[in-house]
């Protein structure tokens, strides 16, 4: 079980969205890291075959993504998509069901196995167009999972959902990466850092790490900072260095900062953590 | 292919549960159903005052004609209208003096007939020239009609065969015509005219989404990165369109005939066309002519049906549909050929160039009837005309093994027309 991406490339006019990218990638949780507008979701339409790439090639066992048994293997759940208001959350799952392929009977004992895991069952008749956009959410999770796929692809999957739901999710996500791939983009640095086995980060369009946690982290060890500093000095060192946490403290302000350099004399090296990354990559100050 | 059908399923669904999309439907009926009833609101005046009702009138004008129905409409019948229409005195509006109300209306479909056979390209048949008919002139009511007919058909472009065939079928129309009152299918047959455009107008409603709506809504993605996604959902698109375009032609062709016979009357199913069109040159009747080009006959009586079986095997090779003009956009009329002869095991095209060009503006249009075993047949229809050109096609079901069912089986070819993108039903008894 293999995905493969080679050298997938994506412009839309002179703007590059994918730049070159090549991975492969085995049964494991993949989580794609990047800030807005860093090509995540472009390259996910693309391993989905919703974008055709530029250049490059994509293939799962050697199945390219264009033909119909690569969509066979695959389940997607778009960062943003659209259900018709008026099924119910049962005739939804059908229908995807059916677009997958999945026989009637089979599809309906799936559909509601699914929709119970995502806590939907009592709301199973219930129009989609009541419902709130966390169970929105919890509806787009369960169709991405009707057929079994060997390749889950999850954009944003824990969004608008509740502490609680998260956690669920992220275990079921865990579990679910035991013998699939599932490669999941999101915001919520704490979500990949739980559960992906692998971060993959994008930055303009290519992809600049790609690891397991610690090899990640250690890229900026050392360069994380905290310290407790006067009101005066906050605004200066803030636009020098990104803020990754500020908190009052009395009169003096206590500031997690990520730099090269030790930001000032009071500040002490500390253990870096994902979103120290995160934030030393893509946070504004280092944009410009 | 189950999902297939389950996609469709699906598909009408998305469509049907649309708010916009029952209230167009709705409206549509609405507008079928005023556009059969709407000459029957207002009033007719004389001297200012009302005389009487629209509906009024159209119930005392059903009544003479009923009292006319099953009479030949031969000298006889004609000279007796001629006797009425001679005791209206000369006015500027004869319809307002009492010796025409009195006598002569009973009697005024008679003159509305004799007008279109007697009418000439330098001059207009008039109401004068009715009540100086001569016994003479009306015993050459049917030859003065043959020899229009002759005149029309000589003057078209089609080819020596294609006139001698329009002739033949001319000749085998059964004479003295049987007077009948028809005024439900003249009705529907005139409403048939603007049916399109309310067809065309709940389609663009309801069929125009068909898939931008999945942009729309943004399901795309989900739809793209589905297995059946960019094949077998197309497809099934495909026949939802098509297929609901047809049931919309077919629901309103329905509505309209439901209310034309509900307000005018059932009569007049197996009168000859020609009561209303008096140059068709098809030995048919208004019933197979109704049933033939908008299908019908599921709608009526049982033994209309049996006339129109043996109308259509009279016919045998063609039928001419005579409505569905709309002015604005295409005047042509649509015209199919079902050929029987062509009936080998083998799909057989149907030579498209043969029979082209008649009457004028209207044209015969190639229509193709592949056999397939037996089993079924597939009619399919181009319709081109300024420049335009539509093919649609369907599949009839046949019943019988018999391998002449080409032959036999009774086939109601409904119009293609660029408002009318599909629609055909038939069937087999």
């Amino acid at each position: 079980m293999e995905l493969t991406l080679d050298r997938v490339t994506k412009h839309y006019g002179s703007k590059i969205a994918c730049d070159r990218i090549s991975l492969t990638l085995h049964p494991g949780v993949y989580g794609l890291l990047g800030a807005n507008g860093a090509g995540k979701t472009t390259l996910m339409r693309m391993m989905c075959g919703v974008l055709v790439p530029t250049f490059g090639s994509i293939t799962y066992d050697g199945i390219d993504v264009s033909c119909e048994d690569y969509r066979d293997a695959l389940g997607y759940l778009p960062q943003e998509f659209g259900y018709y208001p008026e099924f119910s959350a049962l005739d939804f799952m059908l229908y995807i069901a059916t677009l997958k392929g999945i026989p009637k009977l089979r599809a309906r004992e799936k559909a509601r196995e699914l929709l119970e895991l995502v806590s939907l069952e009592k709301e199973a008749k219930k129009k989609i167009k009541t419902f709130s956009g966390g169970m929105k959410q919890r509806l787009g999770v369960a169709q991405s999972m009707l057929n079994d796929p060997k390749i889950l692809i999850l954009d944003e999957p824990t969004a608008g959902l509740d502490p609680k739901e998260r956690v669920r999710f992220r275990n079921l996500i865990s579990r679910l990466g035991a013998d699939r791939i599932v490669l999941l983009s999101t915001h919520i640095v704490s979500d990949v850092e739980h559960i992906a086995g692998t971060i993959l980060v994008m930055k303009d369009g290519r992809l600049i790490h790609q690891g397991a946690l610690e090899e990640i982290i250690r890229t900026i060890e050392g360069r994380v900072w905290e310290c407790i500093v006067p009101q005066a000095l906050v605004d200066s060192l803030c636009e020098r260095y990104p803020a990754i946490n500020m908190r009052q403290e009395g009169k003096d302000v206590f500031l997690r900062l990520v730099g090269d350099e030790k930001p000032c004399d009071s500040a002490i090296a500390v253990q870096a953590a994902l979103e120290d990354l995160y934030l030393y990559y893509f946070s504004e100050v280092n944009a410009k | 292919m189950n999902s297939f059908w389950s996609l469709v399923g699906y598909e009408y669904k998305k469509i049907l549960h649309k708010k916009s999309v029952r209230v167009v439907l709705l409206l549509a009926v609405i507008v079928s159903a005023f556009s059969v009833g709407g000459t029957l609101f207002g009033n007719s005046y004389v001297d200012g005052e009302v005389f009487e009702s629209n509906y009024d009138a159209m119930v005392k004008d059903r009544a003479y004609a009923r009292a006319l129905a099953g009479r030949k409409l031969d000298g006889k019948l004609i000279m007796e209208a001629v006797s009425a229409y001679v005791e209206i005195p000369q006015t500027d509006k004869y319809s307002d003096t009492v010796e025409y109300q009195t006598i002569a209306r009973p009697y005024s479909e008679i003159y509305l007939i004799s007008r279109t056979i007697f009418d000439t390209a330098s001059r207009r048949f008039n109401m004068g020239d009715f009540q100086a008919l001569t016994d003479e002139q009306v015993k050459q009511f049917y030859v003065t009609r043959r020899d229009k007919q002759v005149q029309l058909v000589e003057g078209t472009g089609m080819s020596n065969k294609a006139k001698e065939q329009m002739l033949a079928l001319d000749a085998q129309i059964e004479t003295p015509f049987t007077f009948s009152y028809t005024g439900g299918y003249t009705r529907f047959f005139v409403i048939m005219y603007t049916c399109g455009l309310a067809a065309a107008f709940v389609m663009a409603i309801c069929v125009a989404p068909l898939f931008s709506g999945e942009y729309t809504l943004g399901a795309d993605q989900l739809i793209l990165a589905s297995k059946h996604g960019k094949n077998r959902l197309i497809a099934a698109k495909l026949f939802t369109g098509f297929s609901l375009a047809a049931a919309i032609c077919l629901a309103l062709t329905a509505a309209g005939y439901a209310f034309s016979m509900c307000i005018f009357g059932f009569d007049g199913g197996e009168a000859p066309l020609q009561l209303l069109y008096a140059l068709v040159a098809l030995p048919t009747d208004h019933g197979a002519s109704g049933a033939a080009s908008r299908s019908l006959h599921l709608f009526r009586l049982p033994d209309d049906i049996g006339n129109y079986h043996a109308a259509f095997r009279k016919a045998k090779i063609a039928f001419r549909c005579n409505y569905t003009c709309w002015p604005i956009v295409d005047c042509s009329n649509v015209c199919l050929y079902l050929r029987s002869k062509y009936r080998t095991a083998q799909s057989v095209p149907y030579p498209p160039n043969k029979y082209d060009g008649i009457l004028g503006r209207d044209r015969w249009y190639p229509i193709r009837a592949f056999r397939t075993g037996g089993q079924a047949i597939l009619v399919s229809a181009s319709v081109c005309g300024w420049g335009k050109c539509i093919t649609c096609a369907i599949c009839i079901p046949c019943f019988q093994k018999s391998s002449d069912c080409l032959n036999q089986v009774p086939i109601a070819v409904i119009l293609f027309k660029q408002f009318m993108p599909f629609g055909i039903v038939f069937c087999n008894y």
